[in-house]
């Protein structure tokens, strides 16, 4: 360099633009670039792209990341594992609405197997269980429990059972009146005493026929349900998915530092 | 070579020389390295990004960069600089990827960047006119460097942006003084054209001729 500068020399000119010239070479630079416009309009051009290149900023957001102790990389790891292992549709969570109409259903379906009948009246609190009623009316009397009744004293107990009493008797002596004409027609070779045979099996035909309906019902509730159950868990499923999809990967980045930092960590 | 505001003034670790925390990670503690990731993450991610071009996978770049220095930290014997390190590794990484993607970087098209945030950015007071210009000359920048070799580019990155001397970019990228300065020249020389192809005028400023900027300068722009 001490034998001057030339157009050449881009090695110092370079230096020179960067200001890493000692004090002799910035000398011998500057008074070539006095006297040569080539060499100053490059140097000036060389300028001005420094100056476009300082417009060019990355993105400021801070990465945000730190390493982590040993201890405490480990629990999260084990918590991801759980987290991140997909449950099974029977492990999901079911939402208090879905939860309070499947009761609903269920006591629905119930009631309907049961054919179902809650009365409150002034006999109380009456039960009744309905399919043992037949259509044509000649059935057996509906069962009926009492289930509670008002609070009494023994002078009613004692009125309540003579009255029940007479209530039975009357009872008994209407279904003798009742059945007598029933008897007549058939009775020109003979009265023909009532086959107990055929009347239970009637009854059970009616018990059969009812058990059918109640079974086609609760079949029909039950798949009912269960397309409403399967309907609300695929929504819940896809709002859990939209939920995780946006920081699905920030998950994964997070998980793979801290299987990083578990190697490291166990190579310590 | 130091960081952006200085080795010695950051926050916490006042007075404390990346040496001394690298002395402290090595003896286990963590929050030493931590305190290096907050001095050096910014360079870095700057790197990956300007090299890469995409943000999402310079972060990636930057976290992986830190996560194999605390790894090989047992090994480093202050040979280099913790920082000169760290950008090695970084370029590394950098290369890896660019190799694996099997492309040129990727133009960072700054359209998502917020115009007032962009104008706050700048030194005093800035319009919004002039944020335009400049986010239009940013993307002209980042075109124009993606024609540059990828040596070149390293070394333009390096010089422009990090305030790195000729010296530590030869010993950094393991090749002669002169080869780094010519690289400087020719990176600078495609630049010119570049920009000047997409009507960016480089000479026609009124003032005549620029003065060399010095490294300094440089580097207050690193990040």
């Amino acid at each position: 360099m001490t034998d001057g500068f030339t157009c050449t020399d881009k090695e110092t000119l370079i230096t020179y633009l960067y200001g890493e010239c000692d004090p002799a070479e910035r000398r011998l630079v500057e008074s070539h670039l006095a006297g040569c416009a080539a060499c100053a309009q490059e140097i000036e051009a060389f300028g001005g792209v420094r100056e476009a290149l300082a417009a060019w900023a990355p993105p400021e957001r801070a990465a945000g990341f730190r390493i982590v102790a040993e201890e405490a990389a480990q629990p999260p790891e084990v918590r991801t594992a759980t987290v991140l292992r997909p449950r099974r549709w029977w492990q999901a969570p079911v939402p208090g609405l879905m939860r309070a109409a499947a009761a609903v259903l269920l006591f629905a379906a119930g009631a309907a197997v049961a054919n179902l009948e809650v009365r409150y009246d002034k006999d109380g609190l009456v039960v009744r269980t309905g399919w043992m009623r037949s259509d044509d009316g000649q059935a057996a009397a509906p069962a009926v429990v009492p289930v509670s009744t008002p609070a009494t004293t023994p002078a009613q107990w004692r009125a309540d059972l003579v009255s029940l009493e007479r209530r039975l008797t009357d009872r008994f002596d209407q279904r003798l009146v009742s059945s007598t004409p029933a008897t007549q027609p058939g009775g020109a070779g003979g009265v023909r005493p009532v086959d107990e045979r055929v009347f239970l099996s009637r009854v059970e035909d009616l018990i059969a026929q009812s058990e059918q309906r109640t079974q086609r019902e609760m079949a029909y509730r039950i798949s009912e349900l269960n397309g409403e159950v399967s309907a609300q868990r695929i929504a819940d499923l896809r709002r859990m998915e939209q939920g995780l999809g946006a920081t699905g990967a920030e998950a994964l980045q997070n998980r793979q530092m801290i299987n990083y930092l578990l190697t490291v960590s166990q190579k310590k | 070579m130091d960081p952006p505001g200085g080795s010695l003034q950051d926050g916490t670790g006042l007075g404390v020389t990346d040496e001394d925390l690298v002395a402290r990670s090595v003896g286990g503690d963590t929050e030493s390295f931590n305190e290096l990731i907050k001095r050096w993450e910014k360079p870095i991610f700057a790197l990956a990004y300007r090299t890469i071009g995409r943000e999402e996978d310079a972060r990636d770049v930057c976290q992986e960069t830190f996560l194999r220095a605390f790894r090989a930290l047992p090994g480093f014997k202050g040979q280099a600089k913790f920082s000169s390190w760290l950008y090695r590794i970084a370029l590394n990484l950098c290369r890896d990827w660019l190799r694996r993607e099997r492309r040129a970087p990727i133009v960072p098209t700054p359209e998502g960047v917020d115009l007032v945030e962009l104008a706050g950015e700048g030194e005093g007071v800035e319009g919004v006119d002039d944020a335009v210009v400049r986010r239009d000359l940013s993307r002209a920048v980042a075109r124009a460097m993606r024609a540059l070799p990828e040596e070149q580019r390293t070394a333009v990155l390096l010089k422009e942006y990090h305030g790195l001397t000729f010296q530590e970019i030869s010993e950094m990228l393991s090749c002669p003084l002169s080869t780094v300065k010519t690289r400087l020249y020719q990176g600078l020389t495609v630049l010119r054209r570049e920009l000047e192809r997409n009507g960016i005028q480089t000479t026609a400023r009124p003032g005549g001729k620029s003065a060399p900027r010095r490294p300094a300068a440089g580097q207050a722009r690193a990040v």
